[in-house]
């Protein structure tokens, strides 16, 4: 009887820790399922696979779009477009605020977002869209 | 005396930004937009635009009042921008919504000083009441003329000031608001949109050329006035195979540099030089490599000047009058000629790539180049498509390009699509293998490179993953984050990180 108790206890802890494994190994399989299947087999580089589409570069482009609105007076100060920091100056230029200006900027894809400053406008944007419309309209509140 | 010529001196360098003598025009809403009118410094508190079906005075918009259940001065009101008052009258068109809904409807007019010392953002002193007209029901539904001379105390100021004018009352709804429009208030505008709309001030420009001392970057030269960096040329780490058309071990080492260039522009936003700077940081290889710049779509005769560029008098390249290459269609900067010479008393074929050292520092190489800024060929920094590229081993024939960068007019096109290169130059495909694999990547900031030997997927392993899903996925594989570099395989020089 009491081998029998023994042999149960045993069972008992053995079962505990094979269901703590196969939890574990559970967690494992389902970690690695979620992981992007992205090519990440390639462990040279010449066996990477990609599109032809693909441009190899570290940058993004974007447009960015001054609004210019009627003034009562010409009004010119600087434009600038630069990293948070404000190390990076991607753009800087004389705006007339009542004329439209368009440019193309080439942001590190590494950088989230840019600051665009008129006067003593600021106004900061992330980086993650194709298209920067910036203006000095205030926001409205009735 | 001398104390009075120094004073006439300094008044000439430091010229006023003078801003035209304009009339504060008439509000008369027709804008639509309340907020144009506010961007040009007008402000409401409780007050809109209406073109509501009858509302309108004159014209397709008005003014509207809020509910007027407080006879406030503060409870709904419009306020001029910054002004220098004249004399004479102020005028408004007057009506109110409905005749008989409340008791009282009043327009209060008063006047606000500068404050400058006033910690708020407005700077605005302490509010005059000077006039006001009130109304008992029934209310006037048709359009009323009114006017109110401007006070004694502001008329003809060379100091600004606002006038406010409130439009409150008590009793009524929504159905029975004050009506206001075509408010013309004598006197020049003086705001400025550009600065919180404060009121304007003489700004420092000693160079004169129409950007503000604190905004210019050279603020005694007036040919230049801004540093911006020039597109896709952010300071970054170049790294090359240079046995193109073939391909080698891919430690994309044998020639490394960081590279920069910035654009420095006038006041008109024209540029003026464009400065590339460069240091070799690795030669992986026993190739002595040149390296240049081409400025696509750019006419060599652009350039004024080219200065600072390490030639060697170049066995392979000559040069234009300006510094510019001879025999290109576009503009192209020998930058240096021969890698190998930045490294005076460095022998052996590999410097920088082995990791047990030792390491030594390139020569720094800043070129200047010069550009017309005559009208007819300024350029901006739109125009401004820079192409660095490698001249391998002395022989002008054959150069590495990034990724779908197009050749030079120098580079012998017979190599083309010849061992692993398959560029197609009508798809505008260049310096590219079968699978579409690279000979040189560019990479923003400077990064560590490998050592000797070492493909670069053991170093920077997302970069597989990040190649592999288009850039969707690792797009900053070249960070310095957990799991993103083998940091026993890379080399790291002074200032990269």
């Amino acid at each position: 009887m009491k081998l029998k108790t023994t042999f149960m206890k045993n069972l008992i802890i053995l079962s505990v820790f094979a269901l703590i494994g196969l939890t574990s190994c559970k967690k494992q399989m389902n970690e690695n399922q979620d992981l992007p299947n992205n090519g990440s087999s390639a462990k040279k580089f010449n066996e990477i696979k990609t599109s032809e589409k693909f441009d190899w570069k570290t940058t993004n482009e974007l447009t960015f779009n001054y609004v210019g609105i009627p003034t009562i007076q010409p009004v010119k100060t600087t434009l600038t477009i630069s990293s948070e920091d404000g190390k990076i100056v991607f753009y800087a230029g004389t705006q007339d605020m009542s004329s439209n200006f368009q440019t193309k900027l080439v942001v590190p894809t590494n950088m989230s977002n840019l600051v665009v400053k008129y006067g003593a406008v600021s106004k900061t944007y992330n980086t993650n869209v194709s298209i920067i419309s910036f203006d000095i309209l205030p926001t409205l509140v009735d | 005396m001398k104390k009075l010529l120094l004073s006439i001196v300094t008044g000439l360098l430091i010229t006023a930004n003078t801003h035209a003598q304009t009339a504060l025009p008439i509000l008369n809403a027709e804008s639509g937009n309340r907020s144009l009118e506010q961007a040009n410094c007008w402000s409401f508190g409780s007050a809109s635009y209406t073109n509501a079906t009858g509302l309108p005075i004159t014209g397709s918009w008005s003014i509207l009042s809020n509910s007027p259940s407080n006879p406030s001065i503060g409870a709904c009101w419009i306020k001029t921008p910054w002004i220098k008052p004249g004399s004479g009258n102020i005028t408004l068109k007057y009506k109110n919504q409905s005749s008989t809904a409340g008791s009282i409807r009043r327009i209060i007019l008063s006047y606000i000083p500068h404050n400058a010392a006033d910690p708020g953002n407005i700077k605005e002193g302490t509010l005059v009441r000077f006039d006001s007209i009130s109304y008992s029901s029934p209310f006037p539904t048709t359009s009323q003329n009114l006017s109110f001379a401007i006070p004694a105390a502001i008329a003809n100021s060379t100091v600004p000031y606002k006038v406010m004018i409130s439009l409150v009352g008590v009793g009524g709804n929504s159905g029975s608001r004050l009506i206001v429009d075509d408010i013309s208030v004598p006197g020049t505008y003086f705001a400025d949109p550009a600065n919180n709309c404060l009121p304007q001030v003489q700004i420092l420009d000693k160079d004169g050329d129409g950007v503000a001392d604190n905004l210019d970057e050279y603020p005694e030269d007036k040919d230049r006035a801004y540093n911006v960096q020039v597109p896709n040329a952010s300071a970054s780490t170049l790294m090359f195979e240079d046995l193109w058309p073939a391909t080698g071990d891919y430690d994309f080492n044998d020639f490394v540099a960081a590279y920069d260039a910035v654009a420095i522009t006038n006041a008109d936003n024209k540029v003026v030089e464009v400065k590339i700077t460069s240091n070799v940081m690795a030669i992986g290889a026993s190739y002595n490599n040149g390296f240049a710049v081409q400025f696509d779509g750019l006419k060599p005769d652009l350039v004024q000047s080219v200065k600072g560029n390490i030639t060697n008098n170049s066995k392979y390249s000559t040069f234009n009058d300006n510094g510019t290459e001879a025999g290109q269609d576009f503009l192209n900067i020998l930058v240096f000629d021969q890698a190998r010479a930045l490294f005076p008393g460095v022998g052996g074929s590999g410097i920088n790539v082995n990791p047990e050292g030792p390491f030594v520092n390139s020569e720094k190489v800043t070129v200047t180049i010069a550009f017309n800024t005559a009208k007819e060929s300024a350029i901006e920094i739109k125009d401004l498509k820079l192409n660095p590229y490698i001249i391998v081993n002395q022989n002008r024939e054959i150069e590495v390009h990034l990724p779908d960068y197009a050749p030079t007019g120098l580079a012998n096109k017979k190599f083309f699509g010849t061992e692993k290169d398959n560029s197609n130059f009508e798809k505008g495909v260049y310096y590219k293998t079968k699978n579409n694999l690279p000979f040189a990547i560019k990479v923003e900031g400077l990064v560590p490179h490998m050592i000797e030997k070492q493909d670069i997927l053991s170093g920077y392993p997302k970069l597989a993953d990040w190649a592999a899903s288009e850039g969707k996925e690792y797009a900053n594989w070249y960070n310095a984050s957990e799991g993103f570099r083998q940091n026993k395989l890379l080399i790291y020089l002074e200032g990269v990180k």
